[in-house]
């Protein structure tokens, strides 16, 4: 470890003390703040895997099924029926906080009917992608909300266990050894004036 | 009506089709002009930017950049087909960022 450039005096001493004392409350307070960090991180996990399970194989369904729409039927009926949406998905966003993070949160709200197209020249299989999507909508929202979360905590969390290890290998450790070093030098100056006085006082009584 | 939500979909013509006919923005984009697309909206109204997973590898220096900045929110989904599941891989390395170890299973 190393020791801080500072006079070995009782006044640095003294500001030592409280800045370990300080150093020592900061280290506990962003141990607990990375353990609540973690326990938010697990229980996002959870969530998302099964989240982003469920996504994924609602889309692909649903793509499947465009597909389909667009070979059964003349393309160009089916990109017309998609040019002009009779549903709209708006949400409702803010920013929350966990721990000093600031992550988003969506309301998302569906309006209107997916089907304002004719059937005549568009498939079935049309009908029920969108529907399939409309369905899935909601939970996509939600998903990207979870996932923005998760990375932001994440490197929350990073940056949280440097300022840790930092305090707890170098800051606390050099502050301790400064502090044994004054105590070691200020004893050491306190027996050489005893020793001077103890000869000054030989030398006039002698 | 389009034009209208605050959620785009950011993808090759296929991806974006069937999200046009549920009212979402579309962003057509192929993976030589995706980076700039997504730098063009990053700084757009939309606060959700679902892009195609293909384009993760394209999209990853400047979703890196952005960690830190919450709107719009950059979130990977899957493309036609099998693909190559771009969006686990990101989240299993997020997941390691955060606890150290990847404890990502894959629901069945």
């Amino acid at each position: 470890m190393a020791r801080l450039n500072v006079n070995a005096t009782r006044m640095e001493l003294l500001k030592l003390r409280k800045r370990l004392a300080i150093a020592a409350r900061g280290h506990k307070l962003l141990k607990d703040k990375l353990e609540e960090l973690m326990r938010n991180v697990y229980s996002l996990i959870d969530e998302i895997q099964v989240m982003r399970k469920e996504v994924e194989q609602a889309l692909r369904g649903a793509f499947a099924r465009f597909a389909l729409a667009k070979a059964q039927r003349d393309p160009r009926a089916t990109d017309l029926a998609t040019s002009l949406p009779g549903v709209k998905l708006s949400i409702e966003s803010g920013i929350r906080r966990i721990l000093n993070v600031k992550a988003p949160t969506f309301k998302p709200r569906l309006e209107g009917r997916i089907r304002c197209y004719g059937f005549l020249q568009t498939s079935g299989e049309l009908d029920m992608a969108l529907g399939e999507i409309v369905k899935v909508l909601e939970k996509m929202v939600l998903l990207a909300e979870k996932e923005k979360t998760l990375e932001l905590v994440a490197e929350e969390i990073e940056r949280t266990r440097r300022r840790v290890n930092a305090l707890e290998y170098v800051v606390i450790p050099n502050i301790t050894e400064t502090i044994a070093y004054i105590n070691l030098k200020l004893s050491e100056m306190e027996r050489g004036n005893l020793t001077r006085l103890m000869r000054i006082k030989e030398i006039i009584r002698g | 009506m389009p034009g209208t939500t605050e959620i785009c979909i950011l993808g090759p013509r296929e991806l974006v089709e069937p999200f046009r006919g549920v009212g979402l923005d579309e962003v057509r984009a192929d993976s030589s002009n995706v980076a700039q697309k997504a730098k063009e909206l990053s700084v757009s109204r939309y606060k959700i930017v679902f892009y195609a997973e293909e384009f993760y590898p394209a999209l990853r220096e400047f979703l890196l950049k952005r960690t830190g900045s919450v709107f719009p929110t950059f979130v990977p989904i899957p493309s036609m087909g099998e693909g190559e599941r771009y969006a686990t891989e990101r989240l299993k390395e997020l997941i390691k960022k955060a606890i150290g170890v990847d404890v990502y299973l894959e629901v069945e």
